[in-house]
């Protein structure tokens, strides 16, 4: 364990940039038709809820990371295995990210340059910041945050004096019905961001104030839920729905459709790099979370013997976890959404529970 | 140890500054400004015959070159091929360099290729990154794309800019055909019914090929903005004209400024009425298991010129010419829903008006509203217009 400290607004800051992640650029919640919106408001306040149950296991082990008290709370055998589980889950999901990056800026901008480039490129600056230390990089997020805000601002900016927006492209509200918006909450938002945020779990025992973690959490997630569900009625708005739910990168399409003055046109940079800054710390909090589960559960020394053999096998990873777009597309759909119910429900419950009723019998 | 390690960044990015797999020297580039699609052969070889024009940037950039022969600022290239994509490659054989799709302007389509179906024209455009949505989709009446792509143009060097500012203008100011933007088309492919303005060619296509076409006064080939295609099932149906055209531009909230004439006591046509803002708000309301279409619209105009001595110093002349401006208007409207009834075509999308309004009741007769239900449905138009002022006289000089 490192010996810094972060601060609730680097906290916050991490938090709310994680949560854009891909989600403010990629296909997000469609599943709803018009009502994607509204699945994601859904899937914010599931998130809140899900929130307290992490929010409790800190109250009781406020110096554990997940790992830690994972081994307090089940066994010290038991509770390993569930900590590696969670360090390949953690794994996984920075490998998803890296390659969901790596695979919009090849098919949008740069479409000769091979997969690989992008990816040594990416993780090779995730592994730098990390080496440095989880402090950098909750500066270097503050840093960033500046500039997605700005970018952010001035992409809606443009599109709401586009003139291409049509508020009556998200009526009639429940065309199908709820179980559409149902189905794609409890499948997909509550998840993809919400859910993934148990991997702070990992970090909070870094804040310095570890009473501002209700404040942060809460704000980070209603924030972001109120963002990106603004980003998919945007998109719904300005592209119609049948076009969102076909394209790869609906935000990326919409802010192609500016064209103002004949002047201000083709601002697609903007998205790629709010993305490129998204994902990044999305990326490097996740690779973050496994790299101190491997520290915890190994018990070495410090983290920065692992960062770069962590790095090594993300790349390949990323290469290897699919080999065509709609196929890695396919396994986010199908493989994941049920596993990792597991990761962010099932066990922090599980272990909540044993954990209160241990308390209680003490 | 640090000094090693700095070196080996500087190293590193060396690598980096090199330049990407992804670069093109703009020497290398031909900027296609428009691209025209036409029926090729009968088999799946040729299936399309694409044309782009590509822009000549010695011809269109900088200073005029007096005393030397003037090329044209564009040239065209043709090429068959089963996909689109194909076709394009394919042009490659004929062109010096890679061709460079971000900057099309315009897409033209032959009538003869609409009438078969263009339905599948358009993955291409939305799949690759290079080319923009944006731009307008005409359909060329009479001859082939390949052939509008040749006309040179007057005062916009580059033909398929021509066209699209023609389009804009024409939109502006006589709002009699909207331009309609592929990103615009592509949601309405699916449910086939949607209208395309057209392009005609006046005048020889041999003669419109040369530069001396712009080089007299007046052209005797030149490209003109007329007739809207209606589709239905992504194939052409009917073509509108002139008022025709025009009520669907009242219905669907496009009309921006235009012209009116009305009738004089003894002379028809004889007043010209600037329409300086219109707007038009749909209610759709079911009333025993079949929607009514109330249609209001709303529209400024002012006297612009009068061919005979009205007097229009009275109030009451205003309020007759905007009682008789309301029932041209209507009428005009009338005669575009009556041929949009009778072919079957919900060009206005009415559907979606009443998914809207009542998504239960549409879910149960969308599948026959096209065919059986729009034809019979009952519209009520409201025209309410206001005519404000007369221009720099009230009353005419004319006895």
């Amino acid at each position: 364990m490192e010996k810094a400290k972060i601060s609730g607004p680097q906290l916050f800051v991490l938090m709310f940039m994680f949560n854009m992640g891909t989600a403010v650029v990629v296909n997000y919640g469609i599943g709803a038709n018009k009502d994607a919106w509204f699945a994601v408001l859904f899937g914010m306040f599931n998130g809140i809820a899900l929130f307290f149950i992490y929010y409790r296991l800190f109250i009781h082990y406020p110096k554990l990371p997940l790992t830690g008290y994972s081994r307090e709370i089940a066994g010290k055998h038991l509770g390993w295995i569930i900590g590696l589980l969670y360090i390949l889950y953690f794994l996984h999901i920075t490998t998803r990210q890296v390659r969901d990056f790596s695979e919009l800026l090849v098919s949008s901008t740069m479409t000769k340059t091979p997969l690989l480039v992008i990816v040594i490129t990416f993780v090779f600056v995730i592994c730098y910041v990390l080496y440095l230390g989880v402090e950098v990089l909750a500066r270097t997020a503050q840093v960033f945050i500046a500039i997605l805000f700005t970018f952010g601002i001035v992409a809606n900016f443009f599109i709401l004096i586009s003139g291409n927006l049509d508020f009556q492209n998200l009526r009639p509200f429940l065309e199908h019905g709820w179980k559409p918006i149902v189905t794609t909450t409890f499948l997909e938002t509550i998840h993809f961001p919400f859910g993934e945020m148990v991997v702070f779990t990992m970090l909070l025992p870094y804040l310095k104030h570890p009473s501002s973690v209700k404040k942060t959490w809460v704000s980070a997630l209603i924030l972001s839920g109120f963002i990106l569900s603004w980003t998919v009625c945007l998109n719904i708005a300005v592209l119609g729905v049948e076009v969102v739910e076909r394209s790869t990168f609906p935000t990326l399409t919409t802010i192609g459709k500016v064209n103002l003055l004949e002047f201000i046109q083709r601002l697609d940079a903007l998205v790629v790099f709010s993305m490129m800054i998204t994902v990044f710390f999305k990326g490097a909090i996740f690779m973050y979370g496994a790299v101190i589960g491997i520290v915890d559960l190994f018990k070495l020394k410090n983290h920065q013997q692992v960062i770069f053999p962590v790095g090594g096998i993300i790349i390949i990873s990323a290469i290897i976890i699919a080999p065509n777009f709609p196929a890695y597309l396919e396994e986010g759909r199908d493989g994941l959404r049920y596993m990792v119910y597991l990761f962010f429900l099932i066990f922090p419950l599980i272990m909540l529970v044993i954990s209160a009723i241990k308390k209680r019998f003490k | 140890m640090q000094r090693l390690y700095l070196f080996l960044i500087l190293i590193f990015s060396l690598i980096c500054l090199s330049g990407c797999w992804d670069n093109v020297e703009l020497k290398e580039l031909s900027i296609v400004s428009g691209i025209g699609i036409d029926k090729g052969g009968d088999s799946d070889e040729n299936r399309y015959s694409t044309t782009v024009q590509i822009v000549n940037p010695s011809q269109v950039a900088g200073g005029q070159q007096g005393g030397k022969v003037q090329s044209a600022p564009v040239t065209s290239f043709t090429a068959t091929g089963s996909t689109l994509k194909e076709a394009l490659r394919k042009i490659s054989h004929k062109v010096s360099s890679q061709l460079f799709f971000p900057h099309v302007q315009v897409m033209i389509i032959g009538e003869e290729l609409a009438k078969e179906g263009i339905l599948e024209l358009f993955d291409l455009i939305e799949r690759d990154p290079s080319f923009r949505v944006l731009f307008p989709i005409v359909i060329v009446r009479g001859h082939t794309a390949e052939d509008a792509l040749k006309i040179t143009t007057p005062l916009v060097p580059i033909p398929s800019m021509k066209i699209v500012d023609s389009l804009e203008s024409s939109e502006k100011i006589w709002s009699e055909y909207p331009i309609s933007r592929v990103d615009q088309i592509i949601p309405r492919l699916n449910k086939g019914s949607f209208s395309i303005t057209g392009i005609n060619i006046n005048g020889e296509v041999a003669i419109g090929n040369k530069t001396e076409n712009t080089q007299q006064i007046y052209q005797t080939a030149n490209l003109e903005i007329k007739g809207l295609a209606l589709f239905k099932e992504g194939k052409i149906e009917t073509w509108l004209e002139n008022e025709s055209a025009r009520g669907v531009m009242w219905v669907k909230n496009q009309m921006e400024q235009t012209v009116v004439t009305l009738d004089c006591p003894k002379k028809k046509d004889a007043i010209t009425i600037d329409i300086l803002r219109a707007h038009s708000d749909i209610k759709i309301n079911i009333k025993n298991e079949k929607p009514v279409i109330n249609m209001t619209i709303v529209t400024l105009g002012s006297v612009s010129e009068t061919q005979c001595n009205l007097p229009l110093e009275k109030n009451k002349t205003i309020i007759e010419l905007e009682k008789q401006l309301s029932e041209e208007i209507k009428e005009e409207v009338l005669k575009t829903m009556k041929t949009a009834q009778d072919r079957k075509i919900d060009v206005f999308g009415f559907g979606n008006n009443i998914n809207i309004e009542d998504k239960k009741y549409w879910k149960k007769i969308e599948s026959t509203w096209e065919d059986e239900i729009f034809p019979e449905t009952e519209i009520n138009i409201n025209v309410l217009t206001t005519i404000r002022r007369t221009g720099m006289r009230i009353n005419s000089y004319i006895e």
